[in-house]
């Protein structure tokens, strides 16, 4: 490992560890849910999680994105500084509960079997969530941390920070966009 | 055909940053899950799934390599992100491995799951590390290149 580490410079946390209080009781209520498996808890894990979700993203996406760009340099900043932290903690916490309730209510109730007759739906959902998987861990989550950590320093990198946004910004309306696709799989399947 | 301003070809072959192959690793073993999820309660197709699992291992692989191939690197800001990365992408992996148990999948859906599992589990934190460490300021000089007969020597 590094020098700096053997010598015990410490690098702070990105994330205050006050806000981990939300993922910890919404997995404590997940567990629960799972290990309880009734279909009503589990449907409204599912449903109250992926509602915030879609939610959150679409306006992050759309509302909050093209705000937060248009604002001057050190409002952006500080804007930033207490929004990012937050979203690290919360984004990934709904798709998490959202996700495992859903798969556990769709085993309870046996639409994931070849035999359902809007199987395929399901596996569109699926197909969803795997780009909008791969979208957020990829690329967003990344371009958040490299936001986070630029804001920290003394002198933050402000072309880097506006490229950063620019894509975050993007983004989150393509999973915006892609909660749209997932809510009409949903909507079809709650209404067989 | 290159034209008489055209620049010279560069030397070596570049090879993609860390965080390309990690981000493939990704992609391939969210197809190898929904492939297997898409043919659930039976077993997926294993000359699917056990390929794209076995390339996740094989991209995953050279994603370290390139990530130790960069000799100068901000690695306490790495460990920084990563170490927190990999508690929270394990914690994940733990509840959705307990709700795969409980709903008695097993063997070979539950051994690809669960092998798709460690893979994210490895590889995530690798990618968010790399991704902020990478624009942090070295904490030691690159070394100079060695010029046998420069400088005057």
């Amino acid at each position: 490992m590094s020098e700096a580490v053997a010598a015990g410079v410490a690098v702070p946390s990105l994330i205050p560890r006050r806000l981990l209080l939300l993922p910890a009781v919404a997995l404590t209520l997940l567990v629960i849910g799972v290990s309880w498996n009734r279909e009503w808890p589990l449907d409204f894990l599912h449903v109250f999680f992926g509602g915030l979700w879609t939610g959150a993203d679409l306006f992050a996406g759309f509302l909050i994105g093209p705000i937060a760009r248009r604002l001057d340099p050190p409002v952006r900043r500080a804007f930033m500084q207490r929004y990012m932290p937050r979203m690290m903690v919360l984004m990934p916490t709904l798709a998490l509960v959202t996700l495992v309730a859903g798969w556990q209510l769709a085993r309870e109730t046996g639409v994931l079997t070849e035999s359902y007759p809007r199987h395929w739906w399901l596996v569109a959902s699926f197909v969803i969530v795997g780009v909008m998987a791969t979208i957020n861990f990829a690329l967003l989550l990344p371009a958040n941390l490299q936001v986070l950590s630029e804001l920290r320093k003394e002198i933050p990198n402000a072309e880097l920070i506006g490229r950063l946004m620019g894509r975050y910004t993007t983004i989150a309306a393509v999973i915006g966009c892609l909660q749209v696709a997932t809510i009409v799989v949903m909507s079809r399947l709650a209404t067989f | 055909m290159a034209g008489p301003f055209a620049r010279p070809a560069e030397k070596g072959v570049l090879l993609p940053p860390p965080d390309a192959f990690a981000a493939v690793t990704l992609m391939l073993v969210l197809g190898a899950i929904g492939t297997l999820a898409a043919y659930l309660p039976f077993n997926g197709p294993l000359d699917v799934t056990l390929p794209l699992i076995e390339i996740a291992v094989v991209t995953y692989a050279a994603a370290v390599w390139r990530l130790f191939a960069t000799r100068t690197f901000a690695w306490p800001t790495f460990f920084a992100v990563a170490r927190p990365a990999f508690f929270a992408v394990g914690t994940a992996a733990v509840i959705i491995e307990l709700a795969f148990l409980y709903d008695k999948t097993g063997g070979r859906s539950l051994a690809i799951l669960s092998a798709g599992l460690v893979l994210v589990v490895l590889d995530l934190p690798l990618l968010l590390g790399y991704s902020v460490a990478r624009n942090e300021p070295l904490l030691e000089p690159e070394p100079e290149p060695y010029v046998p007969f420069g400088h005057g020597s």
